[in-house]
């Protein structure tokens, strides 16, 4: 008996998520369908659905899409690495911390999209700019998130393992390092999430390929299914990017999961 | 092997002060007290009189202002594995499995070969068998613990130092971890240092038991416990023990025994 309530509390949980996207475009539908929409700028779910599928068939999309996935590829590590290494020794170190702090607070709040002209003018509007913007985006909150993590280590568990004569390294890898994991992760989580957007972005102001190149595109050649693809497309796949990094989470994180009383 | 060699606990004219907003606050006053190896001894007070003070200074994590702890021939300066500690919190590293933390546990010149066996004999010491790929937060208060003495244990610290182990477990989660403590040392015969104000819990394990004033915290009176172990805590013997651990807290009011019952 408690099997079933299960699985109906799963299906009813399902069926509360899908409820307003699969409303939205019923929505939409019928407005197309009773020419209620100009066509011209707001096509049909269906025609959307149909370009979807010339789109996948002739590869452009696949093309694009996977030129946006390696430039985030390699902006995010680089900017992830960055940001851990960074935030580590400045979470370490107090001096370090005062000397790069007002640093951070100056370019942290610039938005990423105003870095790319100056970007374009120093590495040219190759891929270097691109990339540049990208671990410039995923920086921040890497850095942030790894300051916080390596600050808010219980004194209590240092303690323990100063009284166990642990050495620095042995302490930073088995005491504070776990304990900022989760923060970490956050932040890297965050992290990706703004370097997709950055990639886009990026690909909107200067590019020839990509899936932000494919939208500026479309829309000088006014094709708003083409557009709308792109659009969802990008939503799509941070979705899945986001629910790929809580797995990996989920999995580091066991000992944050595991059900109490046992 | 070695643990007769010479870990007489010594403390010397050890007092401690603290820098205040204006001037300093006194917290220990001429502390003058030495423990023999494999000895219980229990220190209570009231909260604030310096007892949780004194035992971080005699693990290192603090100093002295003036006068000095030794441990044998060694100087107390900073913290070393031949003293081990267990808190009012388990303090578990929440990230590692029982089994895991055990481990870390373990001093670093230990060869690697002995390391499971430690880990097993360990867990069935306090208890826990069955439970080693367990998270701490998958287990109760008393369960964590055990665990934490369990892996104070395994650094194999000539002196244990406990430091209110027990205060914040249920009254039955107690009484049941005071036996757990008592059979350990009865097995090992290690030196321990207990901090707490449960009075009925320093008669039932100590061999003396040290009460200290209030701030600054001065050696009141040292009571022996002379009675056989186990102990049944409802004897007069107990009680009078009791009543006059209490006399010494409370001044020579006329105590009614009965009203503490």
């Amino acid at each position: 008996m408690g099997k079933n309530k299960k699985v109906e509390k799963t299906l009813y949980n399902t069926f509360l998520k899908v409820l307003a996207p699969v409303l939205l475009v019923l929505i939409w539908h019928v407005a197309s369908v009773a020419g209620l929409t100009n066509a011209n700028i707001l096509p049909s779910p269906t025609r959307v659905v149909e370009t979807l599928i010339k789109l996948i068939s002739n590869g452009k999309l696949g093309k694009n899409l996977l030129v946006s996935a390696i430039r985030v590829l390699q902006g995010f590590s680089v900017g992830t690495l960055l940001g851990i290494i960074l935030g580590v020794l400045m979470g370490l170190s107090k001096t370090l911390n005062r000397i790069l702090n007002s640093l951070v607070n100056i370019f942290r709040p610039i938005p990423m999209i105003a870095w790319i002209p100056l970007l374009i003018l120093w590495l040219g509007i190759g891929e270097e700019s691109k990339i540049a913007v990208i671990i410039i985006g995923t920086l921040w909150p890497v850095l942030l998130n790894t300051i916080s993590g390596i600050l808010s280590v219980d004194k209590k568990l240092l303690e323990v393992a100063q009284i166990m004569e642990k050495s620095r390294s042995q302490i930073l890898l088995s005491v504070i390092l776990p304990s900022a994991w989760p923060s970490i992760i956050t932040g890297i989580r965050l992290g990706i999430g703004t370097a997709w957007t950055c990639v886009v972005a990026a690909e909107m102001i200067a590019a020839a390929s990509g899936i932000g190149y494919m939208i500026t595109y479309a829309r000088e050649l006014s094709q708003p299914d083409v557009v709308l693809v792109g659009v969802f497309t990008i939503g799509v796949v941070g979705l899945l990017i986001d629910f790929i990094i809580m797995r990996i989470q989920k999995r580091l994180l066991r000992w944050k999961y595991v059900q109490q009383g046992k | 092997m070695s643990r007769e060699q010479n870990n007489e606990l010594h403390i010397k004219n050890v007092s401690k002060t603290y820098p205040i907003e204006k001037g300093t606050l006194q917290v220990l006053d001429n502390i003058n007290l030495d423990i023999k190896p494999g000895e219980f001894v229990s220190i209570v007070g009231s909260s604030g009189c310096g007892k949780s003070t004194l035992l971080k200074m005699m693990i290192g994590l603090e100093n002295p202002t003036e006068g000095e702890i030794r441990i044998g021939e060694r100087k107390v300066e900073k913290p070393s594995v031949d003293v081990g500690m267990v808190f009012q919190e388990a303090r578990l590293y929440p990230w590692l499995t029982i089994e895991k933390n055990l481990r870390f546990g373990i001093q670093k010149d230990v060869p690697k070969e002995e390391h499971e066996k430690m880990i097993r004999e360990h867990i069935e010491l306090v208890g826990l068998k069955g439970f080693e790929k367990a998270y701490p937060a998958q287990f109760s208060g008393g369960m964590k613990q055990r665990a934490s003495i369990a892996r104070a244990l395994i650094g194999n610290p000539q002196v244990l130092l406990l430091d209110e182990p027990f205060g914040a477990l249920d009254a039955f989660t107690r009484i049941n971890m005071q036996n757990e403590v008592l059979r350990i040392w009865e097995l090992e015969k290690r030196t321990m240092v207990l901090v707490t104000h449960d009075i009925d819990e320093a008669i039932f394990l100590s061999d003396r038991i040290v009460i200290l004033s209030e701030r600054p915290g001065k050696i009141k009176e040292i009571i022996p416990v002379n009675l056989p172990r186990p102990r049944d805590r409802s004897t007069n013997l107990f009680l009078e023990i009791r009543k006059r651990i209490l006399t010494s807290f409370l001044g020579n009011s006329e105590l009614n025994i009965e009203y503490y019952i």
